[in-house]
């Protein structure tokens, strides 16, 4: 894809809204009613994106406050991509079965951040393998507008595993606010076309982007953790049979499963029986996580019965083992695992010591 | 619309049940909606109305019925135990590898299985002795926990007769009838002569049995890593390696097993709670 | 099928949630029997019962008795609420010197003929199934009474609230409030009722399935909460469930 920077206002990011209103469903950030977080929810107008606010994140705090830059929630595409509670199946008593309609709408992901335009590209890899026909119905009608993190926060690591601060792949337009421009850029043919129908838009001059990538590259070097993803798979896995280091890296973890239901990659999922009284039964799809005791269980055993093993499972197979099934690694750097673990862990820390050793 | 096929479940007959032990039954299945079938060694999923599903090894395939050993242990099986010849159940696969028959051509077979896991390797038995000529030497060795724990006895003197076959069996616990062999089952392993250079063995049962049995064949029989084959159980729920749950480091069970070469489990097979 | 309906030591409240059900309440009555329900009708019919609900902590001799022969006449003995599953706000006596507690509450102690603690149904007898909760939440209630109807064991997730407040998709109290919430240790099953108001889990569903409560407890200690404040934070009707009991007497 060739990338021309072009250069407007944020009249021309309005411009570019508007252009979505009403043909698809706007996805992007916003804080709700009573809530202290943002969000990604549906927006009906582009003031809705909030304005001189700023996430403050830290392992385990998340905290709004006045500011420029804001990131994002705990949630991420994910919960468009893959809901956390889908119908799928009706069964009748005498095994009549029938698929629930599936048929999500058309929609524009507008103002993410390249961490979760990078997740997207890896839930591809992770849901297209068995042509997961709920994932490809959402995946064929999505538009992704990317906002480049010109400030990543405490928790963000997106430079170390290749996913940011400024996007590269997986997009179909990327902005970058910068000193009151706006710069944009095309990642598809796509998105090429519809900014090519923003006439004020010209091409940046060689200042504005000496002065973009100034502001990249700085936001780049913000958003590095203590290791790098070379030979990582091999790395972490001489450590796998050392129990002692799972329990120690283990030790403050509550098994909640936060981390991985935060997380914008992980797809873990179980489908139970609803029965109704009315005797028909729905199979129902839920977001299941590695980290609740019964995953690994058997009618007659336990593969997995405690939390240090849970622990170890993410972390390999988010570093590890996901390289070998997906052919990519299965973290973006979003630090959202960070951020929402209630005991704070950073993981960062973790996997610098994991592939160390101790 | 889109439509997920690999969850929808096919409507089966229970055409036949069979008695085995106290709490295990082999289910013999028709498929009414469309022919499912399953290679020696994969596993379907059944599904009792309303009760969630369970994946369950082909034990066997007779006059195009798929049977199932089901030991009733958990929910699920436990309401299939309430089913009864003639009723529907649902039915989705098959799913998973094979025991493999191809490689074993013109080779030495040994199967060594503990409790249920010769279920799984039942329709090995029955390949065999269909297609005798095809195959080396059959050695199969099978041990429960007491005479009454042991699958298919009735069959036992079947297996005995195909020719060049040895057959041994061992009970953990005798009973006042038992003449037989009592200790575990890798106390059989020395009865029988193994070439390392010409035989595939086949291996399930539960985890601790395995792991002894293999490290014995190796160590003992000298048989190499890559000719063991063993059959593992996990948590399945989709059946392709999907929804995460059977992951032993980078497989999926369901998809890339049960059956794995052990050379290539081997790694984190050893690992505890992987 | 006959349902019955039995009360202990509680406050009725898991009996309305059955009440609240309305509209499936006569669905229910459609499929079922209800055989035994004192709260609802008249009508009271013997047992044998299919399934038998009992709300209530064992707190006096008598319902001991009764739960017994409750246990005798019953198929599918399912406890219902805080009290039946893990003792109740009652459970508090637990800790103090009963006869000293009937001398402050009552006028008359000597009339007063109670058990030495407050305690869980499974403390006394085999209970088929539990359904946590103060009070239950209903559909739970419904989707157990569907599952025994369809003819399966009866099922309830297991794992921690977190889970359930996720795929509801609350914001975190905790992480964003620095609130004290219990839920990375308590069992989901209300639907994350408390968060979704902004307010923390206090634990009305007990222990999941493998609750770290000293680790979090340890972690309310570096957010600068009181011993104290820690120990009454799991002191509540939950109390008197292991994994509780650990916390309330390591932090009094």
């Amino acid at each position: 894809m060739k990338s021309i920077i072009m250069m407007g206002t944020e009249n021309e990011l309005r411009t570019l809204f508007d252009k979505f209103k009403g043909k698809a469903t706007i996805i992007g950030p916003k804080i709700p009613n009573g809530e202290i977080a943002i969000r990604y929810c549906e927006l009906n107008d582009y003031s809705e994106i909030p304005r001189e606010v700023e996430d403050d994140q830290e392992p385990g705090k998340y905290k709004l406050m006045q500011g420029k830059f804001f990131r994002h929630g705990f949630d991420s595409p994910k919960k468009y991509m893959f809901p956390s509670t889908l119908k799928i199946i009706r069964v009748e008593k005498e095994l009549e079965v029938k698929p629930y309609n599936y048929d999500p709408k058309e929609t524009v992901f507008f103002a993410i951040k390249p961490c979760d335009a990078a997740a997207i590209k890896i839930m591809d890899k992770t849901f297209t393998w068995n042509k997961d026909a709920y994932y490809n119905a959402q995946r064929g009608k999505i538009t992704i507008i990317v906002e480049n993190c010109i400030k990543p926060g405490k928790t963000c690591f997106c430079a170390t595993m290749g996913t940011g601060p400024r996007a590269t792949e997986n997009f179909d337009i990327a902005y970058t606010k910068i000193n009151g421009k706006v710069l944009f850029e095309a990642g598809s043919i796509k998105g090429e076309k519809i900014l090519m129908e923003i006439e004020v838009l010209k091409p940046a001059s060689n200042e504005v982007i000496i002065e973009f990538i100034k502001v990249m590259d700085e936001a780049y070097e913000k958003a590095k953790a203590p290791f790098t993803t070379i030979n990582l798979p091999e790395k972490l896995e001489i450590n796998i049979a050392n129990e002692n280091l799972w329990k120690e890296l283990s030790e403050k973890c509550l098994g909640c499963g936060n981390c991985t239901m935060v997380c914008p990659t992980c797809f873990c999922f179980d489908i139970y029986d609803e029965s109704h009284l009315d005797e028909h039964v729905d199979r129902v799809r839920y977001w299941d996580s590695c980290f609740t005791y019964r995953y690994a269980e058997v009618a007659r055993g336990h593969f997995r019965p405690e939390i240090w093993a849970m622990y170890r499972q993410w972390i390999l197979h988010k570093f590890s083992y996901w390289k070998k099934q997906f052919n990519i690694l299965g973290c973006v750097g979003c630090g959202r695992c960070i951020t929402w673990c209630p005991a704070g862990i950073d993981l960062r820390e973790n996997v610098k010591k994991a592939s160390i050793g101790v | 619309m889109m439509i997920y096929e690999e969850y929808i479940l096919r409507r089966a007959l229970i055409s036949k049940v069979t008695q085995e032990t106290k709490d295990t039954y082999t289910y013999h299945i028709k498929p009414l909606e469309s022919e499912i079938k399953g290679a020696p060694g994969q596993f379907n999923i059944l599904y009792p109305y309303g009760g969630g599903e369970v994946p369950i090894s082909v034990s066997g395939i007779e006059n195009g019925d798929i049977m199932h050993t089901v030991r009733f242990v958990g929910a699920v099986t436990r309401m299939l135990s309430k089913m009864r010849e003639g009723s529907v159940i649902g039915l989705r696969g098959p799913y998973g590898s094979i025991w493999p028959l191809n490689e074993s051509k013109n080779q030495d077979i040994l199967i060594v299985a503990g409790g249920i896991g010769l279920a799984p390797l039942r329709p090995v038995i029955m390949e065999v002795k269909k297609n005798r000529a095809e195959y080396g030497r059959l050695m199969i060795l099978y041990g429960a926990r007491t005479p009454q724990d042991l699958l298919y006895r009735r069959e036992f003197e079947e297996y005995s007769k195909i020719e060049d076959c040895e057959f041994h069996v061992t009970v953990d616990k005798g009973d006042e009838k038992w003449t037989g062999n009592v200790g575990v089952v890798t106390t059989l392993i020395p009865k029988v002569e193994v070439n390392p250079k010409n035989t595939i063995a086949m291996v399930c049962g539960p985890e601790t049995m395995m792991i002894f049995t293999v490290k014995d064949l190796m160590e003992k029989k000298g048989l190499n890593e890559s000719r063991i084959y063993i059959s593992m159980e996990r948590r399945m729920r989709c059946g392709i390696g999907q929804c995460g749950h059977c992951q032993v480091g980078p497989f999926f069970v369901c998809r890339d097993g049960p059956v794995f070469q052990y050379s290539k489990i081997k790694r984190y097979f050893e690992v505890k709670y992987i | 099928m006959k349902i019955a309906i039995f009360k202990f030591a509680s406050c009725s409240g898991c009996q309305l949630e059955l009440l609240n059900l309305e509209e499936e309440l006569l669905e229910i009555a459609g499929k079922v029997e209800i055989a035994y329900f004192v709260e609802a009708s008249r009508k009271l019919m013997k047992g044998p019962y299919d399934i038998s609900l009992v709300e209530g902590s064992v707190s006096t001799p008598e319902q001991l008795e009764e739960l017994h022969k409750i246990r005798e006449e019953s198929k599918y003995l399912i406890a219902i609420g805080s009290c039946a599953t893990a003792g109740g706000i009652q459970a508090l006596r637990n800790w103090a010197q009963l006869e000293e507690y009937k001398k402050i509450v009552y006028l008359n102690p000597e009339w007063i003929k109670t058990l030495e603690k407050s305690t869980p149904l499974s403390e006394h007898v085999k209970v088929d199934f539990e359904i946590r909760g103060c009070p239950i939440n209903r559909k739970q209630l419904l989707w157990v009474l569907s599952q025994i109807i369809v003819g399966r064991e009866p099922f309830l997730p297991t794992h921690s609230l977190c889970i359930q407040c996720k795929i509801k998709g609350y914001t975190c109290v905790l992480v964003t409030r620095g609130e004290p919430c219990l839920g990375p240790v308590v069992m989901a099953g209300c639907g994350a009722l408390c968060p979704s108001f902004q307010r923390p889990c206090y634990a009305c569903y007990g222990p999941s399935d493998l609750p770290q409560t000293i680790k979090l407890a340890q972690q309310f200690t570096e957010k600068g909460l009181s011993k104290k404040d820690i120990s009454l934070l799991f002191k509540k009707c939950e109390s008197w469930t292991p994994k509780f009991k650990e916390v309330v007497e390591k932090y009094e």
